[in-house]
């Protein structure tokens, strides 16, 4: 044997890195058993040459097929992994929620991915048609093939427009690959988020969205952020369901901050602020 | 004649995929709610001789050419570290005549 004696240990403290990976796997297999589609999105499930491979996640991202949530939600949940927020409140989108395992950490569990117009279920069929799989931790994990990683990177960056996914998602892309990603932002209705990734939004003026990822890539205040998203509400339901959320406070990011189950006179203090805030906007703005 | 082999509900990363660290180690984890398993130095060499299945000879003389030592130095660390991860559940046993899935 080599010099040193080798060692195993059970109930490994893991590296990030290693957890994540792992995670992912766990996540797919729940995901097989329970019969639901999913896609591996960002970090490891990201094909090499798409992404700074300094750049590490910190947890594992993935999008269900819509019709198929409650089922992976009900295996998840039934092997330890614990809901911290819902998809009301979970993200400005509703998009996603987060899920807490004591041994695999975070997951986030997207519906849809934001920017894309087209029906969620019909954007899932859309990225996952290629049959593309990324293996990690030694399981094959559906991913979309390379323009959707690349457009899914570009969509995630009109809303954070920081680091160097842009670079490696679109700068160095081929001539026919860029053309490939646009193709791909039509069929998905993705044109206006892919613009303002790609500083192009000013060609898309007139566009109800046009706003909402001026905001979300150029910044702006809490009431300009409300303005654009509800310009950009498609239906009166949806404007209503916007304004509720406006003063509604996510509960499982106020439990996160505060180490422990909110109360009702926390939820209260909370709300308190947001309107304070959402009032000391429009004042700055006079 | 017995042969281990890495289950399908077994997840695994070693420095190779984190590309990180300055020894050998692997991590493993049960399917789907662990527990995990962590294998530095020269039993994650070993691990790494199992990744495609073998018998206890096999995966010795793999392990003794990726440590560059002979097989009959490492033969009996093997066969230990063998019983040991079959009984955390992290590699299972196949006989002569068992029909593979």
């Amino acid at each position: 044997m080599p010099p040193d004696p080798g060692r195993a240990s059970a109930e490994a403290d893991i590296p990030t890195a290693a957890r994540v990976h792992l995670a992912h796997a766990v996540v797919q297999h729940l995901a097989e058993t329970a019969g639901a589609d999913v896609l591996h999105l960002k970090g490891p499930a990201i094909f090499s040459g798409l992404r700074d491979p300094e750049r590490t996640s910190s947890d594992v991202d993935v999008l269900v097929r819509p019709s198929h949530l409650s089922a992976l939600i009900d295996a998840m949940e039934a092997h330890g992994w614990e809901a911290r927020t819902d998809f009301e409140t979970g993200s400005p989108f509703a998009h996603a929620a987060n899920w807490w395992h004591p041994h695999w950490g975070w997951a986030d569990v997207h519906v849809s991915w934001p920017g894309a117009g087209l029906p969620a279920e019909e954007v899932f069929d859309e990225l996952a048609e290629a049959g593309a799989t990324q293996l990690i931790a030694h399981h094959a994990c559906p991913v979309p093939d390379r323009i959707g990683q690349r457009l899914i990177l570009l969509l995630h960056y009109a809303r954070t427009p920081r680091g160097s996914d842009k670079e490696w998602a679109w700068d160095q892309g081929t001539e026919a690959e860029q053309h490939a990603i646009r193709a791909l932002a039509a069929r998905l209705d993705a044109e206006v988020a892919l613009a303002a990734a790609l500083d192009e939004l000013h060609l898309h003026r007139d566009h109800p969205d046009h706003d909402l990822w001026r905001h979300f890539s150029q910044g702006g205040d809490r009431v300009s952020e409300w303005r654009a998203r509800m310009t950009s509400a498609r239906g009166v339901r949806a404007r209503v369901r916007l304004a509720l959320g406006m003063v509604r406070v996510n509960r499982g990011y106020l439990a996160m901050e505060l180490g422990r189950e909110p109360t009702r006179k926390d939820v209260r203090q909370r709300q308190r602020r947001r309107i304070q805030r959402a009032v000391a906007d429009l004042r700055a703005r006079r | 004649m017995t042969r281990f082999l890495i289950p399908p509900h077994v997840a695994w990363v070693s420095r190779e995929d984190l590309d990180h660290g300055d020894e050998p180690h692997a991590y493993i984890a049960l399917l789907p709610a662990g527990p995990s398993l962590s294998l530095q130095g020269s039993a994650c060499v070993v691990w790494l001789s199992i990744q495609d299945g073998g018998t206890v000879d096999e995966i010795a003389l793999r392990t003794s050419e990726l440590a560059e030592v002979a097989v009959d130095d490492v033969l009996d660390d093997v066969r230990r570290l063998l019983t040991d991860l079959v009984a955390a559940g992290v590699l299972t046993v196949e006989h002569a005549g068992d029909v593979r899935p």
